[in-house]
């Protein structure tokens, strides 16, 4: 059995963790080009969302380089999205397509026993223990990649000389591949907040831009066209409050609790929103009400036809009125061009500079 | 005082049911006029440009109604047995009250298969008044027509969507109205009962209200003998249609002829009335 997944920005490399400890093998997936994402246009239904395209595309990449097995988290939780038709979709379509493929880890953001059956079936010796620590490795090693990638966009800001961000990032995303347990994880993370501090700075004041959308387009760098270090380069600093990390823990005995808790989120989003309706959107409307006071403005990100994005785009636009901030929509899709994704994203960054007189 | 309900969405389907408990209670019900030009342009104008046209059409019925009424009745739908309503349904007061700015919305939570009492006097409590008596007056069923539409001796084409896609002729491009002029019996897809829905979907996996509505009526009218043709309309960028063409069309492909419609606002009735008219040559 050999199995590949999703890339979701670099958190890839804490799911090859995660396999090697089970003993697993994997084929790692590649980042997704301009041919996988059109195999995914031409092989998927017409109302297909735009995540599904992409992600389709680069599963058939994998099978062809030798892969069986997919593993892909899709929730059942996820009431008014397409998110959980995920599987049966990919499969069926593959199928047709003369692939004959397995997928993994259907059914539930984790908290079931899922990964250990897998496991078991390739390596009779996992025990439950070592099981639940690599368990906790992954998550956590997850949570540190996706601090390493504000961190490095921080300092994409700042930077005296260009370039210094992508080095951290990469050194960054090196020791933490390394990293066996969590002790050393914890010494890695040390070890990354000293680099960082070590870059020389300078002092300016940015702008600052709050990223919402929804799950994958966010997260995805592919899938976004880089927004991040695009952004960064023309002087703003990016907010981006999404992470899959938490998402994935948010069952479990580790969730995150005080104001970073969903619940928290959850309450100040309710007199807007009454419930969840899928991938995310109810939280990111509390992630706007948290941040909304320290941002000179909002995007918002979402692949074409995505329901709950398309929902909460007219309660975000009715938010950024009532406390005066401009707001952008970016919807991705293949009716767009690149040229015209960057030309509103900086006409919206000109006119948020216009408004701060920078 | 007076209670709005837009003709529009799931009205086709509960109409009755609402227009009757605000009538026992004692108020004055409005119900916006079929879709015409004004209300369609209303939408369209204000809803973003990314909805499905259906909700289009739901806000232009809540903005036609806005200035007329003190409150506008907008449920949200969540869903039915172990199944999830599409997001636009779910959200729906949330998202007419932020479409059409106005605070008049009145809402409730309400289940697709089962009427729950409880909800309805919420709602009544809301209004300031006890709502029992009012919701026992009603003597709502679901009738089981399909038999009968069946038996008739015309020529039968069956027809699958949601509900206010069938009967708003805006929101299906005037296709049902076109098949009766040429002398078809129209079977639409929301008589069919939901214990026939429930039997035939039962070896598919489902997640959506929607599409299992759409999975059980068209594989209920693919092993009827009456039925001559079948078409599947869907309005552009359906959610829970996602995998109906995938799966269902697939697997019944050449039992049947099949005419599958995407409709939106760019769509002309001319393009749809050629596409139909195709089709029924071919029977």
């Amino acid at each position: 059995m050999k199995v590949s997944y999703f890339t979701l920005g670099n958190i890839h490399i804490a799911m090859k963790g995660l396999f090697s400890d089970l003993g697993i093998k994997t084929i790692e997936p590649k980042k997704i080009t301009k041919t996988m994402y059109e195999y995914g246009i031409i092989h998927s239904p017409e109302n297909a969302c735009y995540p599904f395209k992409m992600l389709l595309g680069q599963y058939k990449d994998a099978l062809d380089r030798g892969a069986d097995t997919i593993f892909f988290m899709d929730s059942h939780k996820a009431f008014g999205c397409r998110l959980h038709q995920y599987v049966e979709g990919a499969k069926s379509i593959l199928k047709k397509q003369g692939y004959d493929v397995r997928f993994i880890g259907e059914g539930g953001y984790f908290g079931k026993d899922y990964l250990f059956k897998v496991g078991k079936e390739v390596n009779p010796l996992l025990t439950k223990y070592q099981y639940l620590k690599a368990l906790v490795l992954w998550l956590y090693k997850m949570k540190a990649i996706e601090e390493l990638e504000v961190i490095a966009s921080d300092v994409r800001v700042f930077e005296k000389k260009k370039g210094e961000s992508v080095k951290l990032l990469e050194a960054g995303l090196d020791i933490i591949s390394k990293v066996k347990n969590l002790l050393q994880l914890k010494k890695a993370n040390d070890k990354i907040k000293k680099m960082a501090n070590s870059v020389e700075k300078v002092k300016k004041n940015p702008l600052k831009i709050l990223v919402l959308g929804d799950l994958y387009t966010v997260l995805e760098h592919e899938a976004n066209k880089n927004i991040v270090p695009k952004l960064n380069d023309m002087g703003v600093q990016v907010i981006k409050p999404y992470r899959f990390n938490e998402e994935l823990r948010s069952n479990s005995i580790l969730k995150t609790r005080g104001k970073h808790s969903f619940e928290y989120k959850e309450k100040l989003a309710k007199p807007y929103l009454k419930r969840e309706l899928g991938a995310g959107a109810f939280r990111a409307i509390g992630d706007c009400l948290k941040n909304i006071e320290k941002v000179d403005g909002v995007i918002q990100l979402f692949g074409f036809s995505c329901m709950p994005e398309i929902v909460n785009n007219s309660i975000l636009i009715e938010i950024c009125k009532k406390y005066k901030k401009p707001f952008q929509s970016l919807s991705i899709g293949e009716h767009d061009s690149d040229s015209s994704y960057f030309t509103k994203l900086e006409a919206f960054v000109d006119i948020l500079k216009e408004r701060k007189c920078i | 005082m007076k209670i709005g309900i837009p003709r529009a969405g799931y009205y086709f389907r509960f109409g009755k049911l609402w227009k009757k408990f605000f009538e026992n209670l004692g108020y004055e019900v409005i119900v916006s006029p079929k879709t015409n030009r004004e209300i369609y342009e209303l939408g369209m104008e204000n809803a973003g440009s990314e909805f499905c046209q259906p909700i289009k059409v739901l806000t232009g019925h809540v903005l036609w109604l806005k200035e007329k009424v003190d409150y506008i009745f907008v449920p949200d739908f969540l869903g039915g047995e172990k199944t999830f309503c599409c997001g636009y349904f779910r959200g729906c007061s949330d998202l007419m009250r932020s479409l059409s700015a106005s605070e008049k919305i009145l809402t409730m939570e309400l289940n697709m298969n089962k009427v729950s009492k409880e909800e309805f006097l919420k709602v009544a409590k809301i209004l300031g008044k006890n709502g029992e008596k009012a919701f026992d007056k009603i003597d709502w069923k679901e009738e089981d027509r399909l038999e009968e539409v069946l038996n008739s001796k015309k020529k039968k084409i069956a027809i699958v969507g949601e509900p206010y896609v069938l009967n708003d002729d805006f929101c299906n491009n005037g296709v049902i109205k076109l098949l009766e002029e040429n002398g078809y019996e129209v079977v639409k897809s929301d008589i069919v009962p939901f214990s026939k829905i429930k039997k035939n979907t039962k070896d598919y996996i489902i997640h959506w209200t929607e599409e299992k509505e759409s999975f059980g009526s068209l594989i209920e009218f693919f092993n009827e003998d009456r039925i001559d043709g079948v078409v599947y309309i869907c309005p552009f960028n359906c959610g829970p249609d996602f995998l109906v063409g995938e799966i269902i069309l697939d697997k019944y492909k050449g039992v049947k002829p099949i005419l599958r419609l995407n409709v939106d606002e760019t769509l002309s009735e001319t393009r749809t009335a050629i596409r139909v008219e195709a089709f029924l040559d071919i029977l």
